[in-house]
């Protein structure tokens, strides 16, 4: 799922390892792989990046029990005039408070952009992994099973696909949120948390079930293949720790480029009105707050905006190095 | 060999077909030489990766474009094939060199009809209207046996079997009357009785234009059947090359003796075994110091000292026209023959 | 293939009838009372029975659905009540087939709200579609030909970073500076074509930028990775050595089999953004089907999201029909089966 930003499209899907090119010097796919991404400068870059941010996602929290970074206290002298707009140039920059404060709280913007950091990537790896449970289990048992079972998990992915995708995420809020408080959950931002997670990672997984099908079903037509030069054989078993090698690859590389969605896809709520609400930071509401300062305070409405440009974009361009890493074909060139 | 050097049509000088790689640089074709007279046909043999297809794809210029780096010299009529600009390059692709492609599924484009590609290759070289071009790729057809060509003219590739296809292929290659073909594996795949068909149509054709024949194949049976001349490739070199019957009766090296054993005939009775020759196909990026055959030769004991490790042998003439590259002294050569011959395998 | 096509339209009728099952179950077992809902501050349990027996959310849930597909073929009427309709018939709205339903809270007819938000959407979508297509296969298919030069690298880096800018992120940067700020792009807004064209289309400027640049960014992608390949494919090897002029290469057997999967997911993406382009209506207050969808959701405004969830899926499960079709008729391999 290409949910960049809401509108949702299809990518080309990866390829696998076992189709990486027996090289000449005798290397497994995965030193071939690891040997070419290293050699790709901008996805080592990403990655860093990509360090760099999940590092802050863990100790974000941490800093703000300690007191290090304070994402919460009001500070109502930074703010000033009709509108409660910082005091100071560019958003009221300081050096207690590095990217300023916000409007009207005078709360301080670089903590909650870091707190923000955490919910965000917290959120959609949940997702990313539901996405990758449901769509293991169930095109595994598609591809093992096929009949009956391939046929209905089929016509299940094709009704969830034929669902406005971004509409019923706002859509299924009102319903479902006041569910999950009623099952248990603590009313409000918690239970808002958990309907992010639950609908992305529902709506996520029919794109992994299809892959991982079609991964069992070509590896059992090889195994039959084989089976049957080799033996006769009418029918051969796959068993599943042959099969998992194959999985890896794809899902590792599309896990990449489904999770930076799913981050665009927070904030996507938030701005439509159905995200997690302040106090609590998320990158989504900063920038939907700040869309009301955008001409008045930009340091306020960019500083939010562009860290998820730069969260997404690693998360992009480590994706695609990735791909290319795994993909044997991508060294190719034609001729004249 | 010598009396055709008068009247060659196709002149290989050192051809040097190297890839750049991110593990290395890939040595395909490392120094290759032969050459070619009208109305002559020429095996290429060797085992898969030994750089018979990329050496195909030189003559007509195929790497352009591409990272390879081609060096050597290619004579086609007099002409330098490897210095010609690509836009006097593309008058001769086609019209007077064609090529049948190894895997003709892959080589058609899978969205044309077959008539329209083989009118493609008819078009690009002669001022003609679709209609004309269209009944030119139907008597193509028709010559290269397909019955219905009239209908099948109109269908797309995948709805042809393996041997329609290739007879496709053979048929876009010659619509041009080319004066040189090079077929790549053109019978690779193919059953038994298909495969004969095939050759036979070939050497029809090459007698009613007098083309010049490269062909290039893994089966020996084929070079057998219809060269004149063979030569024998190991990782990018040429082993052995010269008369086919001279290489055929007196073959001269190891590796050529390996290929010859693992050949069926006649005399080996079905269901038996063929030799294959042990071990598998060196680096291309490193290949092994001296004779690149060593690590598999099974008579490098035959040879003084360690030349076959340390010194790489050079090709030698061993009689007119019969080229060797081994170490191995004249008379070793003559008694291992001689055992062969004795029916010792 | 007639056969196919029945197959298919069957199927399609199947999916709609499941989709708007689970949306109504879904939808109406809000937890919130619906009717409730309809009213602002001043509400009084009358007005609210009184909205509850106009909507016939007082009738069991499965009643309610059958009514709902009923309208879609025959009109209906709110309140749908005998007693009503003698005594007051000015007070009862008269929904004619298709009927969708009625909006207490717009006081409109869901048809009626449709068929206003439809062609905003179609404009903004149509537009964009254009220019993501002319624009996204365009640079791909220049980007794979000049493949590592530093024309390519650029342009490969450009598509990554538009596609990883989120869309209402793009929509609120062209708003409020490029627009509002600084006054170098005509405000947004909507005119129907056929009042003036110009106007429409400088309208709709922004909009189409927006929604477009995200699509251009993916279809770059798409496209260069589609082209690269099929240029690696030993067929396009074979029309070289036919002496084929290079422009005709690329051309007649490089594109025509490269782009080919590219019309596909052009059709599916266009299905997707008819279906409603939510955030870009949103970010320029243009109340297409997206907004109009979006809005009922805040609202709680049952009927119009169930209508406008319905009209969505409809469109995508059309497209993707067409799509099929389409392919069929462009790769001579597939068969409809
Ligand atoms: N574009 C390329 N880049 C790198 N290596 C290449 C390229 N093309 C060919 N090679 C290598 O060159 C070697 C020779 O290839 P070639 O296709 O000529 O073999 P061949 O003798 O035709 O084998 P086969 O009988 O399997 O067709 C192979 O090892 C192949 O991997
Ligand atoms: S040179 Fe030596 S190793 Fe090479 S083929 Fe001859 S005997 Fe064998
Ligand atoms: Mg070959």
């Amino acid at each position: 799922m290409t949910l960049s930003a809401g509108e949702f499209a299809a990518e080309p899907l990866p390829t696998t390892a076992e189709e990486a090119p027996t090289s000449v010097a005798g290397r497994s796919p995965w030193q071939i792989a690891r040997a070419r991404l290293r050699a790709n400068r901008v996805a080592m870059v990403a990655f860093v990046a990509i360090v760099v941010f999940a590092v802050i996602a863990v100790v974000a929290p941490i800093l703000q029990a300690v007191g290090v970074i304070d994402a919460t206290t009001l500070h109502p002298d930074l703010v000033q005039g009709p509108g409660a707009m910082p005091t100071g140039a560019f958003g009221g920059i300081s050096l207690q408070h590095p990217l300023g404060v916000e409007p009207q709280t005078g709360r301080d913007l670089l903590s909650r952009i870091l707190l923000g950091i955490t919910l965000d990537t917290a959120i959609a790896v949940a997702a990313t992994i539901v996405s990758v449970g449901l769509g293991v289990v169930l095109g595994l048992v598609a591809g093992f099973y096929r009949g009956a079972a391939d046929w209905s998990i089929g016509r299940l992915i094709d009704l969830i696909l034929a669902f406005p995708q971004l509409l019923m995420l706002i859509a299924l809020s009102p319903v479902l949120v006041q569910r999950l408080t009623d099952a248990g959950i603590p009313s409000g931002n918690p239970s808002k948390v958990t309907y992010i997670i639950a609908v992305l990672g529902f709506f996520g997984w029919p794109y992994f079930a299809r892959i991982i099908r079609g991964q069992v079903l070509s590896l059992r037509e090889r195994e039959f293949v084989e089976a049957a030069e080799m033996l006769g054989a009418r029918r051969s078993r796959i068993n599943f720790k042959e099969l998992l090698p194959n999985l890896w690859a794809p899902i590792l590389v599309y896990s990449t480029l489904v999770l930076p969605t799913y981050i665009s896809a927070e904030a996507a709520m938030s701005f439509l009105g159905v995200g997690i609400v302040p106090p609590t930071p998320t990158l989504g509401n900063l920038l939907q707050d700040s869309v009301n300062y955008a001409t008045a305070d930009p340091t306020y409405f960019l500083a939010p905006g562009l860290t998820l440009f730069i969260v997404v974009l690693a998360f992009n361009q480590f994706g695609d190095g990735l791909r290319d890493a795994l993909d044997p074909r991508s060294d190719r060139a034609g001729g004249r | 060999m010598t009396e055709q050097q008068a009247r060659t049509l196709l002149d290989v000088r050192d051809l040097r077909v190297h890839f750049p790689t991110a593990d290395g640089l890939v040595r395909s074709v490392d120094g290759l030489s032969f050459s070619l007279a009208p109305g002559r046909t020429l095996g290429i043999v060797g085992e898969s990766g030994s750089g018979k297809s990329v050496t195909s794809q030189a003559i007509l210029g195929l790497h352009r474009g591409t990272r390879a780096q081609v060096s050597g010299s290619i004579s086609f009529d007099g002409v330098d094939l490897l210095g010609l600009p690509t836009r006097e390059l593309r008058r001769l692709r086609g019209n007077e060199i064609a090529m049948i492609f190894q895997d003709p599924l892959s080589a058609l484009h899978p969205y044309y009809t077959v008539g329209r590609q083989i009118a493609e290759a008819y078009r690009v070289h002669h001022s003609v209207g679709k209609r004309q071009a269209l009944a030119r790729a139907e008597e193509m057809l028709d010559l290269v046996g397909i019955p219905n060509a009239g209908r099948r003219l109109h269908e797309y590739p995948h709805q042809f079997s393996g041997g329609m296809r290739q007879r496709a292929m053979i048929a876009m290659a010659l619509v041009n009357d080319p004066r040189l073909l090079i077929a790549d594996e053109p019978t690779t795949a193919l059953d038994v009785t298909v495969q004969a068909q095939i050759l036979e149509l070939m050497k029809k054709l090459q007698q009613e234009f007098g083309s010049a024949i490269i062909v290039i194949t893994h089966d020996l049976g084929v070079v057998a059947d219809i060269a004149d001349d063979v030569l024998v490739m190991y990782a990018g070199h040429a082993v052995e090359q010269g008369a086919v019957a001279d290489v055929f009766y007196r073959p001269q090296m190891p590796y050529t003796w390996g290929l010859l054993a693992s050949m069926p005939r006649v005399e080996n009775p079905r269901g038996q075994r063929l030799a294959t020759i042990a071990g598998s196909p060196p680096s291309l990026i490193a290949p092994p110091a001296g004779c690149r055959f060593h690590p598999r030769c099974a008579y490098r004991g035959l040879v003084e000292g360690d030349a076959c490790v340390t010194s790489a042998p050079q090709l030698a003439t061993t009689e007119p026209g019969h080229l060797v590259r081994c170490h191995l002294e004249a008379a070793e050569r003559a008694r291992v023959l001689g055992n062969m011959k004795d029916g010792v395998r | 293939m007639f056969q196919y096509i029945l197959k298919r339209l069957l199927s399609i009728v199947g999916m709609l009838v499941l989709i708007s099952i689970s949306v109504f179950a879904l939808f109406f077992a809000v937890p919130a009372d619906p009717a409730r809902l309809t009213c602002g501050k001043n509400c009084t349990p009358a007005i609210i029975e009184a909205n509850r027996h106009a909507l016939g959310y007082d009738k069991p849930i499965v009643t309610q659905y059958l009514d709902f597909m009923k309208g879609l073929v025959s009109e209906r009427d709110f309140p749908d009540d005998p007693v009503i309709a003698k005594n007051s018939p000015q007070s009862i709205t008269h929904c004619p087939a298709p009927c969708l339903g009625y909006s207490v809270t717009q006081g409109q007819l869901v048809s009626k709200m449709i068929k206003d938000a439809f062609p905003i959407t179609a404009s903004i979508a149509v537009g964009a579609f254009v220019l993501w297509i002319v624009g996204g296969v365009g640079i791909g298919v220049l980007s794979a030909l000049k493949r590592g030069t530093l024309l390519e690298r650029g342009l490969v880096s450009a598509s990554l970073v538009a596609y990883s800018l989120p869309t209402f992120f793009i929509g609120l940067l062209l708003l409020n500076i490029v627009s509002i700020k600084y006054g170098l792009a005509p405000a947004a807004g909507y005119t129907p074509f056929l009042d003036d064209p110009v106007a429409w289309a400088q309208g709709m400027i922004l909009p189409w930028i927006t929604l477009a640049m995200v699509f251009a960014a993916l279809y770059v992608r798409l496209t260069r990775a589609n082209m690269l390949e099929t240029l690696s494919e030993d067929y396009i090897r074979t029309a070289r050595a036919k002496g084929v002029p290079e422009w005709a290469v690329i051309a007649r057997h490089a594109m025509r089999a490269a782009l080919t999967p590219i019309v596909t997911i052009a059709g599916l993406d266009l299905g997707g953004v008819l279906a409603g382009a939510a955030i870009t209506e949103t970010v320029f207050n243009l109340n297409g089907i997206g907004k109009t969808g979006v809005y009922a959701i805040q609202q709680l405004d049952l009927p119009v999201i169930v209508a406008v969830v319905l009209l969505s899926a409809f469109v995508i499960v059309l497209f993707n029909f067409v799509v099929d079709l389409l392919y069929a008729f462009l790769d001579p391999r597939v068969t409809l089966r």
